[in-house]
């Protein structure tokens, strides 16, 4: 009698940072096939045997940028903080209206870890040097130094380095240009990651998910709202990536970030109850300053809900900002993940993506379970490094994980619009401007409405068909009188519970 | 751990322009001055190389006067020795604060003064033009997050326990210059007020971040900050709204009634400098409590047993922990030193 030997198993550990503790993930590797077998929340100091995989957000990087006073290359600077998950403490512009000794001041009183001197053209280096010498006077003296990275025209950016006399300097190619947009990324993910030379950075992660997803063959978009950090990542069916990694902005230890950029009305009018804003300061403080709390009420995953929201608006403002807002807002398939994929029900992760994206444009959503999709992120990011193929690795296991929670439709109805869905007309629902329903269906499904242009085809999950006319861009009362009966009533149309009185 | 008695570095940021600082080595005193410098006015540029003909790397060689040097109107700043002198002259009285890589100078106004003060006892460990580093040792109490301007005086209570709130009656004049103890809460009244009778600092286990927002502005955030401005300084201990002190916390601040302090913003820290064996250093702070719908932080208290995997009423599922004030969700609950 001849036996086959079994295959060896790998066996391996992802690590995805939470907050304050760590999932972890158990993977097997066999036959070059990973998969995903199960996980636990430990603290991060827990020891494990064997390889482990770590991905986490990396330290903060702070920039501050001296730039040229073009206006054209406000978007170019913002394309490259933000593929970078850098926070822009400072932009200092050669028309800047603060005298030397005051730009000098903003300098050291913003302590940047890096700082980005940009000078398209050689006309500009008179300016940009003058800069560096306001950076000179207020950052010298630092211990550590910030690092200067001068990019763009060639000779002026050599008379800027020989200018920075006692810094550490760094000549990149032009950002304007993709090669030297993906250097600027590279080099501040090397900075991020600090000693952890290993570690996978939580946005390195991301944009291997929406690889591996769109290679199944639609242009995905991902969007993950963390506790410190939001990001939004698109990627083609071909592998081209375009993101935006915004931090601190997040529902969680950035909770009070977020309210400082988008108002404390700005994450109030998502709760559908009314609330004062001095209680509601408090729990954004107190959420801010403890890292991995659990909303055990349901005001306080009301509060989180809210924020995921604003994090996500306001992750698309600086999207817009950079020129990026329809890129990183239209795609076919939408996956939700990080803490806006962690609410304890699939309909509160749908109206983040719904309300916060405001995208016109219909999209199956999907959303993360337990970092699953984190997880098998790391692991592409990985494979990759070591010269696999992530597809190929990981694919499969990509195909169990990815369940779809709805296919959502927005649109603007006429008068006699009707929705059909898989040819039928829907009649049990009003198809008027300002409805917001969903349509029971599992699976792929093809949605009309008679005298618009939406004809789409899409997979349908637990929350069906949403069919959202409400209108671009939403607009919410701003008075509670009427703010909370819609806001209450758009929970209700997917079926959630407004318990809470605050 | 809550208080603990040891060494502490503490790093003093300077803003620009100093003009004088400590050497290393030399004892310092908390509240006393530690650096002082100038405040500067939009600075005058003065073509320097290219005026004197010669290569901004030969400047050294020419110049008369030291960067941050004070000088008046006229003062030579640089002088070729030729026959055919050419010189560059201060345009204005000031101070030359800066000379570019290409040769340049640049002369400011002086338009008023700052000064630093140590915020504890100790030795000077580094210093230079961006900051001066103290190292002594005190007992050190850490808080969440703490505003305003460093902070110095005699510490008082101004509660009678450690669950009551400063009212701003309990806030005179004869607690000028001293640091006040304020129970569970110091609402914005208590705040303003303790400002008006020059109050050095406030400690309370909380302050209502709307109160702070009113205090310091809309741009304030949960972490705090170091302020140089005459504002009010506030060390939030727990954290906002409510933050009842529990007692392994609130006895020592008994005991060290009338000894110096000192609160350092930066690192929200209190800092009082007794004698070590005047506590007992084994009085563990007990863990905190984030109350479910994230309005208030307070002690752990009484028996507690783990309840496993509990459904909460927000439909989290997560470990529990029975507490006397009902069931909290496990990550809920961090002891007082965990990195928050």
């Amino acid at each position: 009698m001849t036996g086959e030997a079994a295959p060896p198993v790998r066996r391996r550990t992802v690590d995805v940072a939470l907050e304050a503790r760590v999932r972890r993930w158990t993977v097997d590797e066999v036959d070059r096939r990973t998969s995903l077998i199960d996980s636990v929340t430990v603290q991060p100091d827990e020891p494990v045997d064997g390889e482990i995989i770590r991905v986490g957000s990396g330290g903060v990087m702070r920039v501050a940028v001296l730039a040229g006073g073009s206006a054209d290359l406000e978007q170019v600077l913002r394309r490259a903080v933000l593929a970078s998950g850098a926070d822009l403490v400072l932009l200092l512009r050669v028309n800047d209206a603060r005298s030397f000794v005051e730009r000098a001041a903003a300098l050291r009183d913003t302590r940047p870890d890096l700082v980005l001197a940009m000078v398209p053209d050689g006309r500009e280096a008179d300016g940009i040097v003058d800069l560096v010498e306001a950076l000179r006077l207020g950052c010298a003296a630092r211990t550590p130094a910030p690092r200067l990275v001068v990019a763009g025209e060639s000779r002026a950016a050599l008379r800027i380095k020989a200018a920075a006399a006692g810094f550490a300097v760094e000549l990149l190619p032009d950002p304007r240009r993709p090669e030297g947009l993906r250097a600027f990324a590279h080099r501040a993910r090397e900075f991020r990651r600090g000693t952890d030379t290993d570690a996978v950075l939580r946005d390195e992660a991301l944009e291997e998910v929406a690889r591996l997803v769109a290679a199944r063959g639609r242009d995905t978009l991902v969007l993950d709202v963390a506790g410190g950090s939001t990001s939004l990542v698109r990627a083609g069916t071909h592998g081209a990536v375009t993101a935006i990694h915004v931090a601190p902005l997040g529902a969680g230890t950035a909770a009070d970030r977020t309210v400082g950029r988008a108002g404390l009305d700005g994450v109030r009018r998502w709760i559908p109850w009314a609330i004062d804003a001095p209680t509601l300061l408090e729990r954004v403080f107190n959420r801010a300053r403890w890292p991995g709390a659990v909303a055990a009420e349901a005001s306080a995953l009301a509060l989180e809900i809210a924020l995921a929201h604003e994090a996500t608006s306001h992750a698309l403002a600086d999207a817009a900002g950079a020129g990026l807002a329809d890129v990183l807002r239209d795609a076919p398939v939408t996956v939700v993940t990080g803490a806006a994929a962690s609410f304890s029900r699939a309909a509160h992760t749908a109206l983040v993506a719904i309300d916060g994206l405001g995208s016109p444009r219909p999209t199956t959503l999907y959303r993360d379970a337990d970092d699953a999709l984190l997880a098998l992120g790391g692991l592409a990011a990985r494979i990759r490094a070591e010269g696999g193929d992530p597809q190929a690795a990981l694919g499969d296991d990509l195909e169990e994980r990815l369940v779809p929670i709805a296919f959502v439709a927005p649109v603007t109805p006429g008068r006699r619009s009707k929705l059909l869905v898989n040819g039928a007309a829907h009649l049990a629902d009003d198809l008027v401007p300002g409805a917001f329903f969903s349509v029971p269906h599992h699976g792929i499904v093809d949605v009309a409405v008679t005298g618009t242009p939406l004809k789409a085809r899409g997979t349908a999950g637990e929350l069906g068909v949403i069919v959202d006319a409400r209108g671009r861009p939403l607009v919410l009362p701003p008075r509670d009188a009427e703010r909370i009966p819609t806001v209450v009533r758009w929970f209700a149309a997917l079926d959630l519970p407004v318990a809470s009185t605050a | 751990m809550g208080w603990r008695y040891g060494r502490w570095v503490v790093e003093h940021p300077l803003p620009l322009a100093a003009s004088s600082r400590p050497e290393v080595g030399a004892l310092v005193r908390a509240g006393d001055a530690l650096a002082s410098g100038t405040l500067l006015g939009s600075p005058v540029r003065i073509a320097g190389a290219r005026r004197l003909g010669v290569e901004p790397g030969d400047l050294d060689r020419v110049t008369r006067v030291r960067v941050g040097t004070d000088v008046t109107r006229g003062t030579v700043l640089a002088r070729t020795g030729r026959r055919f002198a050419r010189a560059v002259t201060a345009p204005i009285d000031g101070r030359f604060v800066h000379r570019s890589y290409e040769g340049d100078f640049y002369v400011a106004p002086v338009t008023g003064t700052w000064t630093v003060r140590a915020s504890m006892d100790g030795a000077v460990i580094r210093s230079d033009d961006a900051a001066v580093t103290v190292e002594g040792t005190a007992w050190a109490l850490g808080g969440v997050a703490a505003y305003g301007p460093d902070a110095f005086g005699e510490l008082v209570l101004g509660v009678d326990a450690p669950t009551d709130e400063l009212a701003p009656v309990r806030v005179d004049v004869r607690m000028h210059d001293r640091i006040v103890v304020g129970g569970a809460r110091i609402a914005a009244e208590a705040i303003t007020r303790a400002h008006a009778c020059g109050v050095a600092g406030l400690v309370a286990g909380a302050a209502p971040a709307g109160g702070l927002r009113v205090v310091y502005g809309d741009e304030v955030t949960a972490s705090g900050g170091a302020t140089v401005d005459d504002r009010p300084t506030v060390l939030c201990l727990l954290g906002f709204g409510s933050g009842p002190l529990p007692a392994e916390l609130y006895r020592p601040f008994v005991a060290f009634d009338g000894r110096r302090a000192a609160i350092d913003v930066a690192s929200a820290r209190l800092f009082v400098f007794a004698p070590e064996a005047l506590l007992d250093a084994s009085l563990d702070a007990p863990a905190l409590v984030l109350s479910g719908d994230f309005g208030g932080v307070r002690p752990l208290a009484g028996e507690t047993t783990l309840t496993g995997v509990t459904r909460f009423a927000s439909d989290a599922y997560c470990e529990g922990l029975a507490t006397q004030d009902g069931v909290v969700p496990v990550p809920n609950v961090l002891p007082y030193d965990a990195p928050r």
